[in-house]
C-alpha cells in the first residue's frame, strides 16, 4: 500500500514535470530520473539498514551559476515489507562551483566537470509518520558527464523538526539521468 | 581471525602478481554489495566497495575487492574478497586493441573473508547479467549483479546483490 502510494506520488510528479517544463524544441537538458543508495546512523526512525533512492529532477532554469535541480525521491529502506515506512525527499541542489578541467578527466574516455554541491532536503512519510526532517547534504565528490551526474560519497546531517533530534547518514552513490 | 587474514593476504597477494604478469588490462573498482537485512551472515549496513580487477585471459579476469562498512558505524566490519569472473558472452578483450563488445554477460566465483567485526568466510557465486563497456572502452558499468554466498561458519545459504559496479581502466 505504500510503494503504492509512492508510485503514484512519483507518477503525479513526472507529469507535472512533463507539461511544465519546456520540452519541446529545448535546447538544453531539463530532466531526468535519479537513483542511489544510503544509510543513516541507525538512529530512531532510522534503522541500519540501506536506502535505496529513487526519484526525478528537474533544473527549470538555465543559469550559468548556482543552477538548481530539484528532486523528488523515495527513499525506500532495504527491510521487510511494513517494518519502516518509506520516505519522501523533496530536494534542492545547488552547484557551487563547475570545474570544467579536473583531474578525473585523465582516467575516464568521457570528458567532465567537477561540480560539488550542497543539498537541502525535506523529508517525511506522509503515510506513516508525522515526523519530518530537515536535510543538509554536502556532494563534495560529483561530476557531470554531459548527460548524467555522478556522485560519490555524500555526507549529510538530518534533522527532526518534532523532537530537535539531530543524526547523519551518508548516500554512497547517485546518479542522475537526464532523460529530456 | 589472524591466521585466515594471513593466508587470504598472501592468497591475494599471489592472485594479484600472477595477475600482473599476464594480464592485458587492469582496472579499479566502485560499488556496492547488499544482503537482505535479515540475513544470518552479516549485519544490515551500507557497504562501500573498492576492488582492482586484472584480465587473465580473452574471457577469464581476477577482482580482488574489499568491503567496507560506511553506515550506521563507518569502518566496524570489513571484508576482504577475491573473485574469477568469466566473459560469457563474447571475449572481454582482444589482443591488438581490437574492438570488442559493448554488452558483456559475466559469471563470477569468488570468496569472501571478515578481516574486521566479522568472522564470516564464504564462497560466492555471482552473475551479472549487463555489462556496458570493458576494457577497449575504459570504463565498464556492471548492474545489478545477483548472487548466492555461502557461509561455513553459519551454514547457510543467502543471496546478495551489487547494484552497480564501476571499472576504471588504466
Amino acid at each position: 500500500m505504500r510503494l503504492n502510494h509512492t508510485w503514484v506520488l512519483l507518477t503525479v510528479f513526472l507529469l507535472m514535470v512533463t507539461i511544465l517544463s519546456p520540452l519541446q524544441g529545448a535546447q538544453v537538458w531539463t530532466g531526468g530520473y535519479r537513483y542511489g543508495l544510503a544509510g543513516y546512523d541507525g538512529s530512531n526512525p532510522f534503522s541500519s539498514a540501506e536506502y535505496l533512492e529513487l526519484g526525478l529532477f528537474i533544473e527549470p532554469f538555465n543559469w550559468r551559476m548556482l543552477n538548481p535541480r530539484m528532486a523528488l525521491s523515495a527513499q525506500i529502506p532495504l527491510v521487510p515489507p511494513g517494518s519502516e515506512p518509506v520516505w519522501l525527499d523533496l530536494q534542492v541542489e545547488i552547484p557551487l562551483l563547475i570545474i570544467k578541467d579536473n583531474p578525473l578527466d585523465a582516467l575516464l574516455r568521457h570528458e567532465s566537470d567537477f561540480i560539488p554541491s550542497l543539498q537541502v532536503e525535506a523529508m517525511f512519510s506522509p503515510w506513516a509518520s508525522s515526523e519530518v526532517f530537515i536535510v543538509v547534504a554536502a556532494k563534495p565528490f560529483s561530476w557531470f558527464f554531459g548527460d548524467k551526474t555522478v556522485t560519490l560519497l555524500s555526507p549529510r546531517m538530518y534533522w527532526n523538526l518534532q523532537s530537535a533530534q539531530l543524526g547523519w547518514g551518508l548516500r554512497l552513490f547517485e546518479i542522475s539521468q537526464f532523460l529530456w | 581471525m589472524g591466521a585466515s587474514m594471513k593466508r587470504l593476504g598472501i592468497a591475494v597477494l599471489l592472485c594479484v602478481l600472477c595477475g600482473m604478469l599476464w594480464a592485458a588490462s587492469f582496472s579499479f573498482t566502485l560499488g556496492t554489495w547488499s544482503l537482505p537485512s535479515q540475513n544470518p551472515v552479516i549485519e544490515a549496513a551500507a557497504r562501500g566497495y573498492l576492488g582492482a580487477t586484472a584480465g587473465l585471459t580473452k574471457h577469464l579476469e581476477l577482482e580482488v575487492f574489499t568491503l567496507i562498512q560506511a553506515t550506521p558505524q563507518p569502518l566496524a566490519d570489513i571484508h576482504g574478497g577475491a573473485a574469477f569472473t568469466f566473459a560469457l558472452a563474447a571475449p572481454r578483450e582482444l589482443p591488438d586493441e581490437q574492438a570488442v563488445s559493448f554488452l558483456q554477460t559475466y559469471l563470477s566465483v569468488g570468496v569472501l573473508q571478515g578481516l574486521r567485526g566479522s568472522n564470516s568466510t564464504s564462497v560466492f557465486v555471482r552473475f551479472t547479467p549487463l555489462s556496458i563497456g570493458g576494457p577497449y572502452y575504459k570504463t565498464r558499468e556492471r548492474g545489478v549483479s545477483l548472487g548466492l554466498m555461502y557461509d561455513f561458519p553459519q551454514e547457510v545459504l543467502t543471496v546478495f546483490w551489487n547494484i552497480f559496479l564501476f571499472d576504471i581502466y588504466l
